[in-house]
Parts: structure tokens; sequence; C-alpha cells
């Protein structure tokens, strides 16, 4: 009773002093150019591959974002992201294209029904921590996908479904938008939606890691025995961060069902959850801008490399054996980036935006749990960098 | 005193893009009533341009991953029939054609993002590999009014608009194999056929055939076993079938799935005749122990007939062209593009190589033929397409170009064609 008492005083104090959002004119001036450029880019941008590179890239973010809650924040390594990206993806298509819901009912449930699957599978899988979460986690992938291809009226089974779920709000068809006089293709209207619900996620997601229970995941990851006999719950909290983190999977799901108009099992596989995790980190973990710039390098890397392909001598020509094909060139240029972040910059691609010298002090229930003991290692194989509480 | 500086940044940067949005259409106010979509003159479209006269098409392949070698040699067939109609000048006898590519990995995501990245460059897609790439590409088809050839048997696409088919269905070729087994004697009436199928679409396609031969020649049909696509442990589907004792087996699998197959068939001491389609890397077992295996059992269906056989046309040119002996993959590219440069034909003539003017070519073609590598296309009004019903049928040969060795070629089933195949 006394801990927690005392833990609630402590989180009530550090809630007074959590930062704004937006705590320096620039970051105001940053975020009023964010939203600017929604709207702007497809305007101004008629490439529809850049502009579908673009909006996959918005979708991915939103997913690893989820994924950064989880692993970034709370500590937890999960392999699984997948399964509920995918959940989200069938549910939608179900939701919206075979019973026909509207955009703002489908989407939110599908985002429900993969955060409420994440809360079945969550008391399971915290009782784990590290690599055998990841390797129970890694389970629910196949376990989706197994599910998915024996369930053929609601996922098409192997051969996949079409998606056909609305993406309108009211008037606004984002498949075909017109503002006034202007006429928007689906690749501009789909840019806008998906970018527009990233801006929503990131200052979700923003804010809760500055919540109470956000602080908590953080204190948890920095040394659990610490934030335990600081009064916060383990279970609840990594509950919560499992739970938040799966509904975000659902919700990029829905819209990816949408993006790619068709869906199948084996899009939803490990390579997918790798992926995320390598956004994750090649982004920043901990950080709210990290994912959005780890998905924003891993969709572009492929189009960098197709326009070197015409100047590189060692790149195959199409019909031809041997040499190195232009996605392969791609693959090999990802690789070594992976490699190259991880061995010099690990703080990510957020590091580079980040000045010295202008890091916060640790909020006092994060001190007083950093102090109890020795040094934070949040789990295996993960190195954070930042509280994150502000944007 | 709030600090307004960031609002009004926001305003002049947001009024400024704006202002300048130049890649947006102007909302048609009244339908255009004036110029029909064919004209009398030929007009330039996304993917041809007067100015220059080039035809692009795309091809959408894996041009990386295990199956980019034998994907590669789809496109170098494709490749040699368009070099062989650029020598005479190209479509119409002044339109040169340029193949532009797309590497799909066989992955349907990376379908539509590549599609996005060149549709605006061709004018039909005359390549799609993979039924699922297919699948996700076609709605996007649909809403941009476009065209592509699928590299696929599958007869459910016969059907879409969009869609220009070239091969022979699953269905007839397994139809044809049944029934020329029936007539060599290698199958009875007291025979029991079953199958090991994908579980999707392809293997249904198979089992429909399966099931028609069973009542048309009067043989027993045993069980159906399935496996997906990325399953590698066939033990359990096998012993189902020996158990069976099943005589042939129906098998609708993938490259990757022969080895695993023919290893557990041979642990199981399981040696029934296996009717399969073309697999492109047979040639790639001949040194194996496998090769054993599948000479002794394993009978496939393809185009053309023995791949060195220049009395064939196609087979000849594609030699002159390429300077070796094709492969069945040559073959299968060679004939898209056949069928690519019918319609681009066609469409010329009609004065319209935009996607609706392509539509309407196909309507406009009665039949399409190949040069003797396999039976004609049947186009026209959608409802009216017919896949071609022969099939050339071959043993598994080490020594053959290919591994190939023909058992006949283009052969129909003597009780014709099968219901919807």
């Amino acid at each position: 009773m006394t801990l927690t008492t005392t833990g609630a005083a402590l989180a009530r104090h550090a809630r007074g002093r959590a930062p704004r959002l937006f705590d320096t004119p620039l970051k105001k001036i940053l975020a009023i150019a964010f939203l600017v450029a929604i709207i702007a880019i497809p305007l101004n941008v008629a490439d529809s591959y850049i502009l579908t590179v673009l909006t996959t890239a918005a979708i991915a973010a939103i997913a690893a974002t989820g994924l950064n809650l989880l692993t970034g924040y709370a500590g937890q390594i999960s392999l699984g992201h997948a399964f509920f990206v995918g959940a989200g993806a069938f549910c939608g298509q179900v939701l919206g294209g075979q019973l026909g819901l509207p955009f703002l009912l489908w989407l939110p449930l599908s985002a429900l029904f993969a955060g409420a699957l994440g809360a079945v599978v969550a008391p399971f899988a915290l009782r784990l921590k590290g690599p055998y979460l990841a390797i129970v986690s890694l389970g629910l992938v196949f376990i989706g996908i197994y599910a998915a291809r024996n369930l053929p009226t609601l996922t098409g089974g192997l051969n996949g479904t079409v998606v056909t779920a609305p993406v309108s709000i009211g008037v606004l068809d984002f498949a075909a938008l017109r503002v006034g006089p202007f006429l928007l293709s689906r690749e501009q209207g789909m840019f806008i939606l998906c970018w527009l619900v990233l801006a929503v996620i990131l200052l979700a997601v923003a804010n809760i890691v500055r919540s109470r229970s956000g602080r908590a995941m953080q204190a948890f990851r920095d040394h659990d025995l610490a934030a335990e006999v600081l009064g916060a719950r383990r279970l609840p909290t990594m509950m919560n961060a499992f739970i938040v983190s799966s509904a975000l999977g659902g919700l990029s799901g829905g819209l990816l069902g949408v993006e790619l108009q068709y869906i199948r099992p084996e899009n939803f596989g490990l390579d997918l959850s790798i992926q995320y995790v390598a956004i994750v980190v090649i982004g920043g973990l901990a950080s709210i801008w990290g994912p959005v710039l780890g998905a924003l390098f891993i969709g572009l890397v492929p189009v960098i490399a197709i326009r070197l392909a015409d100047v590189l001598p060692f790149i195959s020509k199409p019909g031809e054996q041997g040499g190195v094909s232009v996605s392969g060139f791609g693959l090999v240029v990802y690789g070594v980036l992976i490699v190259v972040f991880l061995l010099f910059r690990r703080g990510g691609l957020i590091s580079f935006f980040r000045r010295p010298g202008r890091r916060r002090p640790l909020a006092p229930a994060t001190t007083q749990a950093a102090a109890a003991a020795s040094p934070p290692d949040p789990a295996p194989g993960i190195t954070t960098h930042e509280e994150g509480h502000s944007l | 005193m709030r600090d307004r500086t960031p609002g009004a940044i926001g305003i002049v940067a947001a009024a400024a893009l704006l202002l300048t949005s130049c890649a947006v259409q102007t909302a048609p106010t009244a339908p255009s009533g004036g110029a029909t979509a064919a004209s009398a003159t030929l007009a330039s479209v996304p993917g041809f341009s007067l100015s220059d006269g080039v035809i692009h098409v795309g091809e959408m392949t894996a041009l990386s991953g295990p199956i980019a070698p034998s994907a590669n040699e789809q496109v170098a067939g494709q490749q040699a029939y368009y070099d062989i109609v650029n020598a005479k000048g190209g479509i119409a006898g002044k339109y040169p054609v340029k193949v532009i590519t797309a590497d799909n990995q066989y992955n349907p995501q990376l379908a539509v993002q590549e599609y996005q990245r060149i549709k605006d460059q061709v004018v039909m897609l005359s390549g799609i590999l993979g039924d699922a790439s297919t699948e996700a590409l076609l709605p996007i088809l649909k809403q941009n009014k476009a065209v592509a050839l699928p590299s696929t048997q599958s007869s459910r696409f016969t059907a879409q608009e969009n869609l220009g088919m070239t091969f022979t269905s699953y269905q007839s070729n397994v139809w044809n194999a049944l029934s020329y087994l029936f007539e060599k004697g290698r199958i009875s009436k007291s025979s029991t056929v079953c199958s090991m199928v994908q579980a999707d679409q392809s293997g249904q396609a198979r089992q429909d055939a399966l099931e028609h031969a069973g009542k048309e020649l009067g043989f027993t049909v045993g069980p159906k076993t399935e496996f997906a696509p990325t399953d590698s442990a066939f033990t359990a589907q096998i012993q189902t079938l020996k158990t069976a004792k099943c005589d042939l087996v129906v098998f609708g699998g993938a490259n990757g799935n022969v080895p695993n197959v023919v290893a557990a068939a041979t642990q199981l001491d399981y040696a029934p005749i296996w009717e399969t389609e073309f697999f492109s890397i047979a040639q790639s077992f001949k040194d194996t122990d496998i090769a054993t295996y599948l000479k002794e059992n394993f009978v496939v269906t393809g185009l053309a007939g023995d791949l060195d056989d220049t009395s064939i046309e196609g087979i000849k040119l594609l030699t002159e062209k390429l300077g070796k002996t094709p492969t069945m993959q040559n073959v299968y590219g060679f004939m898209q593009a056949i069928t690519a440069t019918t319609i681009l034909e066609k469409a010329v003539q009609l004065g319209d190589l935009s996607g609706a003017g392509l539509m309407k070519a196909m309507d406009g073609i009665e039949k399409i033929e190949y040069l003797g590598l396999n039976g004609d296309m049947t186009y026209g009004p959608v409802a009216k397409r017919l896949q071609p019903d022969t099939s050339s049928i071959f043993s598994y040969d080490p020594t053959a170009p290919g591994s190939l060795k023909a058992l006949t070629a283009q052969y129909v089933a003597p009780k014709g064609r099968g219901p919807g195949f």
C-alpha cells in the first residue's frame, strides 16, 4: 500500500513535469509543415509509383509505431507483429467489403479486433521476456497463416481475397477524391488518407508515452524490479503496451488491405514481421519519429536502387543470366545499410536529427528506478536512446 | 504573449504549396462527346509517343529470387519475338516494340508497387508472372482501364476483359493427358486416379478435370490430397495415395515441390504415374538421382514438341533468333509476345492504343495462331473467349533438350474439350 501510494505520488509529480508535445517553436513549425506536406505532396507529385511507395511507407510506419511502443518503450521483443497486421487486414475486408460497413466503422473495428487478439495472447506471451517472447510471438505468425488458409469464407484461403472495403468518409471518397475543381487519383487520395491516419497515431502514441502508463512501460523496460518497487504493476502495464501495439498493427493491416486491394495469407509472414523490426531499429528505438524515418528509408531504398541501375555496370539486364538484378542490388544496399547503422549509428536515423546536449533528465520515477539497480538493459539486443516524451 | 509565428508560417506554406498543385487533374465539367476512342488517326498515349513511334510494353516478372533464372528465360523468349517483329519495322511495319521490365519477385505486394512505377510508361503488360500477382493487379487494371497478359493457364482469368490469355488451361492439360494415357493403355477403367494439388483454385481446376475424366473414361477417382505452396513435407499425402492404391496421381505443384515429393515417394516405395505440368527446373535434375524416378514415372504437359524440332515454325524462328536450342520457358515468352503483337496490330489498325482501345482490339480479334507451338487462342467478345484445347505431352528424358521428350504434340482428347475448359 505504501509502495503504491509512493509510486502514484511520483507518477503524479512526474506528470506535472512532463514536457509539452510541441515545446519549441521549431517543433510547432515542423508539425505544421508535416500536415501541410500531407496535402501538398500528393497535389504536386504526379508519379503514382512514388505516391504508392510513400503511402506504403506510411502504413508500415503505423505498424512499426505500434511495435516501437512494445519494443522501444516497453522493452519487449516481438516477431509476431505481422499476425496482428494480417488480422486487421482480413477483418477490414470482412467488415468493410463483405458486410459493407463504412470506413469510420470498419477501420476502428479492425484495430479493435487485432487489439482483442492481443489481449487474448498477452497474458500468456508476457509471462516470458526477451528471446523467449520473440520465439513465442514468432509462433503467432505461423498460426495466423495456417488459420487464414483454412478460413476461406473469410480470407479466401490460399487464393486470398480482393479487398473491396470502402475508403470514404461521408462525401469524401479517398479512392476518387474531388476537392473543388481538382480531381485526385486513387494514389493521391490514399496518400492523404494514410498519412493523416499516421499523423493521428503519432500524436496518440506521443501522448501515451507521456502518460503514467507510458512512463511505467519505460520504467519496466529500464528495470522491472525497480519499477515494481515503485508501485507499478508489470502485467497490466505490459498488457497495455501489447494491446495498443496489436491494435495499431490491426489498423495498419486494414489500410494495407485497401491500399493493395488484394491480400492473401502469405502476405503476412515472417518477412513482414522482420521488416517491422528493421524499420524500428533503423529509424530509432523509443522515438516517435523513428518508425516514420525507418519506413521511409526501407520504402525508398529500392527506388534509389532502380534509379542507379542504369549507371552501374554490374546490374544485369532483364532476360540475361548472371549479374545482380535491380531488386537484388536494392536488397544488398538495404542489408549493408542495416549493418552500418547497427555498427556505427545505433540510435538510428532519428539520431541525426538530435542535437547533442539536449537530452532531457530522466523523470523522477525512472531516475529512482534506475538508481535502484544496475545499468539498464531493456532486453537482449535492444538499445534505447531517449525517453521520447516529446515529439 | 502567444507566439503566432508557427501558425503564420504554416498558413503561408500551405497556401504556397497548394497553389502550386500541378499534379491534379481538373474535374471534367461535361462528358466529351467529340473524340471517340477509335478515331482514325493514332494518338499518343502513355507508353506510346507519335514523335518516336515506339510502343512500350511492360513485363512483370520475377527478375530476382529463386525463380529468376526461369523468368529471365521467359523474358528472353518474348524479346526474341519482338526482335523479329522489329526487324520488319515493328507493329504495322512502323512502330517498334520495346519491353520495360518490372520485378515483382513473385510477390503480389511488390507487383502492385512495380505496376505503379511502369504503368504510365507502357501501353500494356505483355506478361504478369504469378496468379497471385495477377489477382493483385486485376482491380487496379480495371480502375485504369488497362490491359495485361497473365503468364498463367488459369481459366478463371479468361472472362476478364482486361486480361488476354495465351495458354491451354490447367483443366485441358489434365483432361488431354489422362485421355492420352487411357488411349495408350497406361491407365484403364480398372485404374484408380487420384490427385495431389495445391489447396487453391489451380488445384481445384485440376481436380475438376480429373473428375470429368473419371466420368468420361470410366476409371475410379481416388482421394484428393492437398498441400500449401510453402509445404515441404509430403509424407502424409503420399501415404494416403499409396494406401488408396492410386495408379496415377494428378500432381499440381510448384517447381520447388518436386524434389521433396520424389524423396517422400521413394522413401515410401511408391511409384505411380505422376501427371503434371511442365516445371522449369526439370533440366536441373538431369544429373541427379531424382532423374531416374522422374524418367520412369513422370508424364509432363507443355507446349510445342521436342525443343530441337525445327519443323515447328515457332521453334525454328526461336532457335534462329536465340542462336541455341530454346527452353520451354523461352517458348512460353515467345507465345505471349505473339499474343501481345497481334493485339497491338489490331489496336493500331483501329487507331487507338489506349487501354480501352486494346480491349476493343481483343474484342475484334477472332483468333490468334502460334506458329505451330500450340493450338489457337479464341478471342472476340470476352464471353466467347476460349483458351487453346491442345496439349503437348512429354516424358522426362535427361538426354533430351530441356529434359523433355515429346510423346505427342498438340494432342486433343478424342472426346473434345471438357465443359468450361
